[in-house]
């Protein structure tokens, strides 16, 4: 092991610390500034509170942008290594695995007892992985299929992302972020379709979004790069061929649809409700007049895998701070992945090392993935922590979620869940506290106290029975 | 044979049905076939007697499956029409039904449901997956852009990435694509503005010395002995370039100065320079040049000193005042959709768009020519037509989805579009009958392209895909990288390609005399005699080729750090005769715990683990099967011995056969009539693009039948073809 990777300190190579310098204080970049330049909503929001305008989602109660994540571990994890114990100020002392967020547990609360029912069997069978992948944000018991009729439910970040995009606060309605891209063969799970296993994101029942998972396409798509020293000329011609070309796409679309049977029709639907988004974007871009921040360039995509979850997180932490998007998921591996940790002395698959069986050593390894997730998790923490944001740290106008659907790998059982959540929720939610709630609780109350605050009002979301006390 | 007489009357049944359709329909039809639908279901609870009460009644039934509240749903027949045609009932270990009453089975229960066997399925309209738009863009314009990687990865349905059933238009699809399109009309059609010939005007200054002293004097670099005067320049792109060089001489000695131009490497002039530095010439010269970075240089090649000649006659230089360079001067040269362009289109922009459209849409000339105007009429001002209509073109619907029986036999036999031989075809109604289906099928697998049904199909169908994310642990399996990893899924691309393609047996997918393999691979395997990168094919004496014993087969389904006896059963159990054994339930103690902590061999750790009620049901079979292949290891090396214990590869099932090893293993699948059936049934779903329905299930029995007769890959894609004939 030449490379430590289990530090989470600083920058190696010098594109990567490119990135790094515009995100940290090391330039004060203002950040209404830098939202004038790139996002569109944030200071328009300010003002703009008008019913119906971006000022009216997705905001805290000084009129800033409220955000909210979703940073997902698979294979649940060993729960003797990561339970925290409790402290006498109603706070917590760090676990083994829980260690590398000792110095920021000001911002993060642990709970305990919250459960996803419908990621249990409930008479499908075996298939606990791509089932709690699917129900994690949506709190459905997704339909046993292989592919046809797949349905799992609206996820959480998805219902707050569509009132988003209805007003139109941000460039992107939400980010979906992660580490795999789809599997490669068969079947996922047990007869689920690998769709469950690799999504945590739904747009509709039937319907992932789909996740990104190389840096520099992330950051390409964040800021529209074009071919280098693009003219303005190029680049509004660029613009004005791309909103034609998707005029004509929209219209070959709409005879298609008129032509074709009723189930294929669902198909084309989607391709029309994606030629709408775009021309949604092409529109934000042509008002846009700056380019890309000073201080800030695009990242490689490292092999490491170490290296390349850490650059993803930082264009989460950049999307947050120049408010691109104030949803965004974050997918650390597929549901059930088996991956090998090299790095960690580890060269056994994560998933098979779960089924432990109580065997001390692969107990010990599988406590030593958990620590090197949280580890990734604590390096969004630090970043957000580490911007300020109108006189607070950005973390503070956050409500960021760690959790699995699967509370113990050994076990596949799906209750009393490892869940945390940083940030403040622009001064809504207490931060720094073991929060013991009933077990069997739904992880969709949590949902659903969140949405409050991101100002959608929904009744429910999955098997919600209400706000989740404790959370402020 | 206990199912004898319960065979015997669905096979009357089953004639019953044909005499109907074929005869009783002309004449007194409905009450033929009311008859015979009474027979078929009598058949059919002859059937059901024998195989599925005793298990399916009373309070408990096994698998919480009640005939008889199937019965009160009225939905026993599709209940048990389903398990017949998975073939996954009766289980292992129970006596099982010959295929051919499994055949019969069906036939009768489909006629007791008054389904019609269908001839052509639904095949549902689909958009094209990445991979097939990466190869649909090779074929119609010449160009492999890489920013199709960038389009999102297909989600996998029914095991395969191009089901309708799993798939969507997400943004990021269609923003991804959009993107990649505008990409691919840049590389497809040439910028005028970028062939604007320049010049580089490169004077003393400019000029550095290689291989000689000398001095910048009088507006010149003055070269004093045999050297160089070297220029910079930075073509980008590939023509032809002029080049002037303003040169004069000290001259001295019998003969002039003497000069040999030089650009990037290649030697473009030499030229006698008889002029003096107060009146210097210019030498011409052309020369082609690659794109990038290239010196210029001029050479001084004849340096001459006589120190004790006369002053004025002493010394020879050579001066160079100026180097202009001017690239490119020719045309460009056409793109391969340029020249496509020209042979197949008139002159008119507009004529240009309607062939394109005509091609890539799949449309014929008229429709094509309305449609350019369209496309003409939508195009921003001041934009470049062709980089237009080519956007235009890829990001539509009429591109991106597929809808006609020509665009999925395309899709099926090479992951691309028709070409126009597909298309007269098509549109000559030839498609629509067996014969001239058919004709197309034997000539498209006869064109290079089709190798995409191994690399596509062939290399999802047996999981191969998955090594990918295999990452065996080097500790243990020194020298297995990332290289070895794709020369093994190359290995058996290539395996089923050369089954295809030769018309061999689907046997011979299992066991034959030869495999592929570069140096690494045949080294890994212990073959000698393999030398260099290339893969070639060897031979492999004592049946020792086949996916069987193929590294990527053998490492896909290993962990990284050893063998999984578990999941190889599990492979071919899925793969091999679509029987997929129900998975583990959670909780289970994986092999060490249950054996004590301790280490032990594979074979007695299984041998604990199939003890446990919970797991003997499926690990019986599994286990054993998995367990014939202990002989190699989890990167598909032949091994004698794990861990200091011989290895012994043979094992029974449940059924009392024995197995000896991988032959065994192969010789029993080979007899086993699922094997067949799992080969279409899994061709069928991908060549559909959506998972199979029970209404399927006459057509894709009728398909596996006829490849008794000819029970060759080949022939096995040739019926599986005929299945599209139902596309709209």
């Amino acid at each position: 092991m030449t490379r430590s990777d289990r530090s989470t300190s600083g920058p190696r190579d010098p594109s990567r610390r490119l990135v790094l310098r515009g995100l940290g204080a090391a330039i004060a970049l203002p950040w209404l500034e830098s939202v004038r330049t790139v996002g569109q909503g944030a200071m328009a929001l300010a003002q703009g509170t008008a019913a119906g305008g971006p000022g009216t989602i997705a905001v805290c109660a000084d009129g800033m942008p409220m955000r909210m994540g979703f940073f997902f571990v698979p294979n649940g994890v060993h729960p003797g290594s990561f339970a925290p114990r409790a402290a006498a100020d109603g706070g917590w002392i760090a676990s083994p695995t829980l260690e590398p967020l000792a110095a920021l547990r000001q911002h993060v609360s642990v709970h305990t007892g919250l459960a996803h029912a419908n990621a249990c069997a409930l008479g499908d069978g075996p298939g606990d992985h791509a089932r709690s992948a699917a129900c994690f944000l949506t709190g459905v018991h997704p339909v046993k299929t292989a592919g046809a009729d797949i349905s799992a439910g609206i996820s959480v970040d998805q219902v707050a992302a569509r009132s988003i995009g209805r007003v139109g606060s941000t460039r992107f309605a939400s980010l979906e972020l992660g580490a795999d891209g789809s599997a490669h063969a068969g079947d996922c799970d047990s007869g689920y379709s690998c769709a469950y296993s690799s999504n945590i994101s739904w747009r509709a029942p039937d319907s992932p979004a789909p996740k990104e998972t190389d840096p520099r396409r992330i950051f390409e798509r964040l800021f529209g790069i074009g071919a280098d020293g693009e003219t303005r000329e190029r680049r509004s011609m660029r613009l004005a061929r791309r909103r034609s070309i998707l005029d004509l796409a929209g219209a070959d679309a709409s005879a298609l649809a008129s032509r074709v049977s009723a189930a294929d029709r669902r198909r084309i639907d989607d391709y029309l409700e994606s030629v709408r988004e775009i021309e949604r974007q092409v529109q934000a871009a042509e008002r846009r007049t700056g380019e890309v921040p000073d201080g800030i360039s695009a990242p490689d995509s490292p092999r490491d895998h170490g290296e390349r979850l850490r650059l993803i997180a930082d264009m989460m932490v950049l999307a947050w701070r120049l408010d691109l998007t104030r949803v965004t998921t974050f997918m650390v591996a597929n549901e059930g992945s088996n991956r090998p940790f090299p790095h960690l002395g580890i060269s056994d698959g994560h998933h098979h090392l779960t089924h432990h069986g109580g065997e001390r050593d692969k107990v010990e390894k599988v406590g030593r993935i958990d620590r090197w997730h949280v580890e990734q998790f604590a390096y969004v923490v630090e970043r957000l922590a580490g911007i300020e944001e109108a006189g607070v740290p950005l973390i503070d106008r956050c409500m960021l979620v760690y959790g699995a659907a699967i509370a113990d790998g050994n076990l596949h059982n799906h209750e009393d869940l490892p869940v945390m959540v940083a940030g403040r929720g622009g001064g809504t939610i207490g931060a720094g506290r073991l929060v013991a709630h009933q077990s069997g609780t739904p992880m969709c109350n949590l949902y659903l106290s969140m949405l409050a605050r991101m100002r959608v009002r929904e009744p429910r979301i999955g098997d919600s029975t209400g706000e989740l006390a404790g959370l402020s | 044979m206990a199912g004898a007489a319960a065979a015997l009357g669905l096979w009357g049944a089953l004639w019953v049905s044909r005499s109907a359709h074929e005869t009783g329909l002309a004449r007194d039809g409905a009450s033929v076939i009311v008859h015979a639908r009474a027979d078929a279901a009598g058949s059919v609870e002859g059937f059901v007697a024998e195989h599925c009460i005793r298990c399916h009644e009373g309070e408990r039934p096994k698998g919480r499956f009640s005939l008889e509240a199937s019965r009160r749903h009225g939905s026993w027949l599709a209940d048990v029409l389903a398990r017949v045609d998975a073939r996954d009932m009766p289980p292992d270990g129970e006596p099982r039904p010959h295929e051919s009453e499994y055949v019969q089975a069906a036939s009768a229960i489909r006629l007791a449901m008054g389904d019609a066997a269908p001839s052509t399925l639904d095949v549902p309209v689909r958009r094209l997956s990445r991979e097939e738009l990466r190869r649909a863009v090779r074929d119609i314009f010449g160009v492999d852009e890489p920013s199709i990687d960038a389009i999102p990865a297909d989600d996998i349905g029914n095991g395969f990435d191009n089901s309708a059933d799993v798939q969507r238009a997400p943004a990021l699809w269609l923003e991804r694509v959009v993107e990649a399109a505008e990409r691919i009309a840049a590389q497809a059609v040439r910028d005028p503005a970028d062939r604007e010939p320049r010049t580089w005007s490169l004077g003393a200054d400019d000029l550095v010395l290689k291989g000689t002293n000398g001095a910048r004097r009088g507006g010149a670099l003055v070269l004093y002995s045999s050297g160089a005067a070297v220029g910079r320049i930075d073509t980008g792109a590939e023509g032809r370039a002029r080049i002037v060089a303003t040169v004069s001489g000290q001259q001295a000695g019998p003969q002039h100065v003497r000069i040999d131009i030089v650009a990037g490497g290649r030697r473009a002039g030499s030229f006698d320079v008889p002029q003096r530095p107060d009146a210097p010439g210019q030498f011409v010269c052309e020369v082609p040049m690659r794109p990038g970075r290239h010196a210029i240089e001029v050479r001084f090649t004849n340096d001459y000193l006589d120190r004790d000649a006369p002053e004025g006659d002493r010394d020879r230089n050579c001066c160079v005042h100026a180097v202009d360079v001017t690239f490119p001067i020719d045309a460009p040269p056409p793109t391969p959709f340029e020249s496509w362009l020209a042979r197949n289109a008139g002159p008119s922009t507009e004529d240009r768009i309607a062939a394109l459209l005509s091609r890539a849409w799949r449309i014929d000339a008229d429709e094509a020519r309305i449609e350019a105007r369209r496309v003409v009429a939508a195009m921003p001002d001041g934009d470049d037509p062709m980089r237009f209509a080519v956007m235009a073109t890829i990001a539509s619907p009429r591109f991106l989805y597929a809808e006609s029986v020509a665009d999925r036999l395309a899709l099926f036999l090479w992951s691309s579009f028709p070409d126009d031989e597909l298309m007269r075809a098509s549109r000559a109604g030839e498609l629509a009958t067996e014969r001239g289906l058919s004709a197309q099928v034997t000539r498209m697998l006869a064109d290079p392209r089709a190798s995409a049904i191994s690399e596509r199909f062939a290399v999802q169908w047996l999981q191969v895909g998955r090594l990918a994310d295999a990452r065996p642990d080097p500790a243990r399996f020194e020298g297995v990288d990332r290289a070895l990893l794709d020369s093994m899924a190359t290995e058996t691309v290539l395996y089923v390609d050369s089954i295809l393609r030769e018309r061999r047996r689907i046997d011979e997918l299992l066991e034959s005399d030869f495999g592929f393999m570069d140096e690494r691979l045949a080294r890994h395997y212990g073959v000698a005699g393999v030398w260099g990168a290339g893969m070639r094919r060897v031979p492999l004496p004592d049946r020792g080729g086949g996916v069987l014993r193929q590294a990527s087969v053998l490492t896909a389904t290993s962990h990284p750090t050893a063998t999984s006896p578990v999941k190889r059963g599990k492979w071919v159990m899925e793969v091999l005769l679509d029987a997929p054994p129900p998975p583990a339930p959670p909780g289970v103690p994986p092999l060490s715990a249950s054996a004590g902590g301790g280490a032990m061999p594979m074979r007695e750790a299984l041998a604990i683990h199939r003890a446990d009620p919970n797991c003997a049901s499926c690990h019986v079979v599994m286990d054993a099967i998995g367990l014939a292949f202990e002989s190699r290891d989890a990167t598909g090396r032949v091994r004698a011995a794990e861990g200091g214990d011989p290895i012994d590869d043979s094992t029974v099932l449940p059924d009392g056969t024995r197995i000896a090893g991988v032959d065994g293993v192969a010789a029993w699948v080979q007899a086993d009539p699922r094997f067949a059936r799992a080969l279409v049934r899994h061709m069928a779903v991908y060549a559909l693009g959506r998972g199979l329905r029970p209404e399927d299930g006459a057509a894709i029995d009728a398909a596996v039948e006829s490849l008794r007769h000819e029970p060759t890959l080949w022939h096995a894609v040739h019926r599986v073809a005929q299945l599209l004939r139902g596309a709209a």
